[in-house]
């Protein structure tokens, strides 16, 4: 059995992308944070998407579990297993969220596998702007807003922007 | 310079150093937290402390 890597969970929402499910896609939360700062301990990936097409009004996600599903990925209660990593999927909304997703950035994941992966990633500035949003705004990502401050990877200047923008 | 103040510059460096990282070595640090983090929880729920169970990434980076 060929082991599974975390550049085959990138792969897969390549294809996603590639196969016209989602518009586009960026990893968001913890993980986001751990690529940008250094690694924190988390249960799962969180990937926000851009459905493609008019999303199901009840069930903004539908296409995109329904295409996990037609290609066997297992469900576990909020998350789909892809390769071995739990991934919870996330909608574009709030318009915050959306305009995260848009202003990411593709990084190189690994350049040496062929064709080269890449990671899509909330920029830090984003991240702190999404972790003000009341239902995010806990001790731990205030926390998590001092590590990337810290880090001097907070643009100020939006992010003052994205405060007055979004009321937070 | 204090030995603090030496403390503290040892801990820039290796926080610049850890953010530098490629996202490959980044991943397979966040893959060692997480399986400590898992151990942990586990002795945590036999002693009764905690029911929260922690999903192993079984990945290589």
């Amino acid at each position: 059995m060929t082991a599974i890597t975390f550049a085959d969970v990138l792969r897969t929402l390549d294809a996603m992308r590639a196969e016209g499910v989602i518009q586009q896609y960026a990893i968001t939360g913890a993980v986001a944070l751990s690529m940008w700062a250094e690694p924190v301990g988390t249960d799962d990936l969180d990937v926000a998407v851009i459905v493609s097409g008019e999303p199901h009004p009840l069930d903004p996600l539908h296409s995109v579990f329904e295409w996990l599903r037609a290609k066997e990925f297992v469900f576990q209660g909020e998350h789909v297993q892809i390769g071995g990593v739990p991934v919870q999927f996330l909608t574009d909304d709030p318009v915050l969220l959306r305009e995260a997703i848009e202003a990411a950035v593709e990084i190189p994941y690994d350049e040496t596998s062929h064709p080269p992966v890449t990671m899509r990633l909330v920029t830090p500035t984003y991240l702190a702007a999404l972790w003000l949003l009341p239902s995010a705004n806990t001790p731990v990502r205030r926390e998590r807003t001092a590590r990337l401050r810290e880090a001097g990877l907070i643009d100020d200047g939006l992010f003052g922007q994205l405060r007055e923008r979004h009321r937070l | 310079m204090t030995s603090s103040d030496g403390t503290i510059e040892q801990k820039r460096r290796y926080h610049a150093a850890v953010r530098a990282l490629p996202l490959r070595d980044k991943i397979a640090m966040l893959i060692r937290i997480q399986q400590r983090e898992s151990q942990l929880e586990r002795v945590r729920t036999r002693l009764g402390r905690s029911t929260r169970v922690w999903r192993v990434w079984r990945v290589i980076p």
